[in-house]
This record gives C-alpha cells, structure tokens and sequence, in this order.
C-alpha cells in the first residue's frame, strides 16, 4: 500500500503512466477550473479568479513539460542507464495526481484582504487552517511522488539523485513560472 | 533449507575460490584450486533474474510483464546486477 501511495512507478511507467498522467492533468484541469484554483508554477499555486477552461488546461501541461524536459535533461547527463523519455514523461504525469485534491482544497484556502488584525483573523478561520495544513500535506506527498517518479525513470540515486532532482525542479519552478506569466499576458 | 554458496572469505573478505568437486553418484572428488564463475558471488536471487532474462531472450519488456514490475524498475535491477559484476570483476583482478 505504501509503494503504491509513494512510489507507484516501481509497477506503472511508460505509456500506461502517461496515459493515466494525461486522464490525472485533465481532471486536475477541470477540478482548477470548478474551483478557480490556478497551477501557476510547478511549485505554486494561487486563488486567482476565473479564467476559461483552456487556461487550466495549459497551467497543466506547461508544469508537467517543464519537470519532463529538465529532469529529462538532468538524467541524460547524469545517468548511466538508457533513459526513455516515455518514462520520465509518463511517470511525470502520473506523480501529478495529488493535483486533483489541491485543485479541490482551493477555495477552502484564502489570503487575507489585508495585513490588518481583523483581516488576518477573517482569512484564518479554524477551516481555513486544516485546509493549509492539508493542501501542505499533498504538495509534500506530490514532490515526493516527483522525486520517486525521477528515481524510477532516470536510475540516479544518493545524494547525486537528490541533487540533481532539486535543481531540476527549482529550474522547472522557475520555467513554467516564466512561461505561465507570457500565457497570461496573452490572456 | 536451501544453503546459499559463499563467495567472500568470512575472514579477511577476499574472493573465496574452490578447493574440490565431488560427483555425487560416485563419490569421486577433485581437488585442486578453481576459480568461482563470476555469476557464482552475485546473491540466489540476482542469479534467478539473470535466468530468467536470458529465457526471454534479452527482453525487459518481456520480464517486466514477467514480474508485475514497470518496465524502469527492472532495467534499473539489471544495470545494478551489472555493476555488481563489474565490480566484482575488478575484485578479481586486483587479487590476481
């Protein structure tokens, strides 16, 4: 249970992930959408408003490219096991799941208004703070879904791995942020 | 109770080599000093991985439905197996 909760890419990767992945992106997609919760960095996540469906769908897919493509280039230099990059994408899109219940969460999680007291008060409400704490709670599970999927996928372990992976996914925050922000000037 | 073949001196850790053979229908024995296959230091169930993807001609795709695991998992198992060999091949060398 454990395995299949933190590392289910030791039985699904390849295309059999990336088609899980995609059915996982579009409901997270959707799930964003109803919520008007917005992914807008691999790491981020903000109550912007409402936008068109197209938006959530591409916040979607530019985080999970930006993982692929730099956790793809990170393995190529750095491993020595043949890397297929139906692996790093599919399991990629897999570890992404946790997705659908921080998309839920969202409306539950408020900033406050202001930096008043009576403000701070209102945004941090009993519910409020179990909605943190759980929305905390899934972005944790899904960095360490990221870091299994790369694991799996790309053969690099110890502090290498560890290394590489950070990195990786700090410039993939960083990416997908950049390209976000071009998307929504457009929009 | 299966008994797993020793490889590495329990005293000083070196490469264990064979001092004799017997035959088990007749008895006859044959000592001298034989190196241990290089397949023989990796562990019951590396060997029972190594069978078995020879049986498959090769075909990760194919142990990997053989064994319930995804298609990375089994060959991050081999390229361990295959460090180990050549570690262990260096072993060797070394003490030669």
């Amino acid at each position: 249970m454990k395995k299949w909760l933190f590392n289910p890419f030791m039985y699904i990767a390849g295309g059999k992930a990336l088609g899980l992945g995609i059915l996982v992106m579009s409901l997270s997609s959707v799930a964003a959408y109803l919520t008007t919760t917005h992914f807008d960095g691999v790491l981020h996540m903000s109550p912007y408003g409402a936008s068109p469906l197209w938006i959530f769908i591409a916040e979607q897919a530019i985080c999970w490219l930006s993982v692929t493509t730099v956790l793809q280039a990170g393995a190529m230099l750095f491993s020595q096991s043949r890397i297929r990059v139906i692996d790093v994408a599919g399991t990629q899109a897999l570890a992404r799941w946790p997705a659908i219940l921080i998309a839920l969460l969202g409306p539950a999680v408020k900033a406050p208004k202001g930096l008043t007291p009576e403000s701070i008060a209102e945004a941090f409400t009993p519910l409020t703070i179990i909605s943190l704490l759980l929305t905390l709670t899934f972005v944790v599970w899904m960095v360490a879904l990221f870091y299994n999927a790369f694991k799996v996928s790309a053969n690099i372990k110890g502090g290498k791995g560890v290394a590489v992976f950070i990195v990786g996914l700090l410039l993939a925050d960083l990416f997908s942020r950049l390209i976000l922000s071009q998307l929504y000037k457009i929009a | 109770m299966q008994k797993n073949l020793p490889h590495i001196c329990p005293s000083c850790s070196s490469v264990l080599n064979v001092k004799s053979l017997v035959c088990g229908n007749c008895q006859t024995e044959v000592s001298g000093v034989f190196n241990l296959p290089l397949l023989a230091s990796l562990s019951q169930q590396e060997q029972e991985f190594i069978v078995a993807f020879v049986k498959s001609s090769g075909s990760l795709k194919d142990m990997s439905q053989q064994l319930g695991l995804s298609y990375p998992t089994v060959r991050n198992l081999l390229d361990d197996i295959i460090d180990k060999i050549k570690t262990n091949e260096k072993n060797i060398n070394a003490q030669k």
